[in-house]
C-alpha cells in the first residue's frame, strides 16, 4: 500500500499580505510628498496648453511609428491624387495679355509649343518651280 | 508641523462638494482631496513599484494628471474609483517605460505591525516571522509580488493589503466580480508557489 504524502498546511496568504498595510511612510515624509504634489500641481495649473505646439501634437506620431509611417503614406497618396486631378494647360495658352504689343510674344510663345513637323505646310509632289499656272495655259 | 488651513475650514464637505469646487480651479479643495486620498494612492502605487522613490514620484503623477483631467470628470463614478483607476494605469506605465532600480528602497514597517492580530499569528513559534527577519519576510513577499502580472498584482495589492471589495475592485479595474475572484485566486496561488519557503 502506497504512503500518502504528509500534506503541508498552506499559509493564509490574505493574512500574510495584511502585513503589507504596514509598510508605509511616517507622517512627515507623507506631509512632504503632498507639499512637493501639490507644488508640481500649482505649476501643471499656471502652464499654458501646448495642445497646438507640433512637438506635443505630433508626438502620438513618434510613440507609434507605424501610424506615423501610414499617416505620411496616405498623406503622400492625397497628394498625389489632388495633383492627378489638377488641369494640365500650357502656360502661355492661358496668358492673360494685358499690355499693348505683349501678343506678339504671346504669339512666338505658342508658336514654340507647337511642334515644327506639324507647323510646315505639306508639299505637294508634283510641284515644280517651271510648272505653270493652269489659268496661263488655257 | 504647520496645520493645513483648507482642511480646517471646511472639514464638512464631501468628496462630491470638494471635486464640484476643484473643477471650478479652487485649488484648497483638491489639497483637501489630496490630503484625503494620498495615503490610498501611495499604498496601491507601493505595491504595484514595490520601490519608495517610484512610488512618490509615481503617486505626484496621478494627482497631477488627475488635475488636469478633473474638467472631464463626469460623477457617472466616484471620484476615488476614477483616481484609482489613474494611479493602476500609471503604475502599470511606469513599468513599462523604466527598468527597474537595481537599488530598490523600501519602506519602514510601521512598528504598530507588533500589535496586529495576523503578525502575532506568524511571528508564533515555527511559524513564518519565526524562521526569517521582518526585513527578509518583506523582501521575499515584495519580489514575489512583482513575479504576478500588473493586473492580478493590482487586484492583490486592492483586496488583501487595501482591504476593499471585490465589487469596488471590479469596478476600479474594470472587469466582472467573477473576474477578480479568479484573479485573486490565482495570483494567491502564484504567490504560495513563490513563498513555498514560509510554510510550516
Amino acid at each position: 500500500m502506497s504512503k500518502k504524502p504528509p500534506e503541508t498546511p498552506e499559509i493564509d496568504m490574505a493574512r500574510l499580505l495584511s502585513l503589507k498595510a504596514f509598510e508605509h511612510p511616517d507622517a512627515e515624509r507623507v506631509e512632504k510628498n503632498i507639499q512637493s504634489t501639490l507644488q508640481a500641481v500649482r505649476a501643471a495649473h499656471h502652464q499654458p496648453s501646448l495642445h497646438f505646439f507640433p512637438d506635443k501634437s505630433l508626438a502620438w506620431m513618434f510613440a507609434q511609428p507605424r501610424y506615423g509611417i501610414a499617416a505620411l503614406f496616405v498623406l503622400f497618396l492625397g497628394l498625389h491624387v489632388m495633383q492627378r486631378s489638377m488641369p494640365t494647360e500650357s502656360v502661355g495658352s492661358g496668358a492673360i495679355v494685358e499690355e499693348p504689343g505683349a501678343e506678339l510674344d504671346l504669339a512666338s510663345m505658342v508658336d514654340t509649343n507647337v511642334s515644327p513637323s506639324m507647323a510646315m505646310p505639306a508639299v505637294r509632289p508634283a510641284y515644280s518651280s517651271l510648272a505653270k499656272p493652269l489659268s496661263f495655259t488655257e | 508641523m504647520a496645520e493645513n488651513p483648507a482642511a480646517k475650514k471646511r472639514p464638512e464637505l464631501n468628496e462630491t462638494d470638494l471635486v464640484r469646487r476643484a473643477q471650478l480651479d479652487d485649488m484648497s479643495a483638491y489639497e483637501e482631496l489630496i490630503r484625503r486620498y494620498y495615503d490610498r494612492i501611495y499604498g496601491l502605487v507601493y505595491g504595484m513599484v514595490s520601490s519608495r522613490e517610484d512610488a512618490e514620484d509615481v503617486t505626484q503623477e496621478v494627482f497631477v494628471k488627475a488635475w488636469k483631467a478633473l474638467a472631464h470628470f463626469r460623477e457617472q463614478a466616484s471620484f476615488y474609483t476614477w483616481i484609482y483607476r489613474i494611479a493602476i494605469n500609471r503604475a502599470i506605465n511606469f513599468r513599462k517605460r523604466r527598468n527597474r532600480r537595481k537599488t530598490v528602497q523600501f519602506e519602514e514597517f510601521d512598528p504598530d505591525i507588533k500589535q496586529a492580530e495576523s503578525y502575532k499569528e506568524f511571528s508564533s513559534k515555527g511559524s513564518v516571522l519565526r524562521k526569517m527577519s521582518l526585513r527578509e519576510f518583506q523582501k521575499k513577499m515584495n519580489e514575489a509580488l512583482l513575479t504576478l502580472s500588473d493586473k492580478h498584482r493590482a487586484v492583490v495589492i486592492l483586496h488583501d493589503v487595501q482591504g476593499l471589495p471585490h465589487a469596488e475592485i471590479a469596478g476600479i479595474v474594470g472587469c466582472s466580480e467573477g473576474t477578480v475572484r479568479s484573479r485573486l485566486f490565482y495570483a494567491r496561488k502564484r504567490l504560495q508557489a513563490e513563498l513555498a519557503e514560509f510554510e510550516v
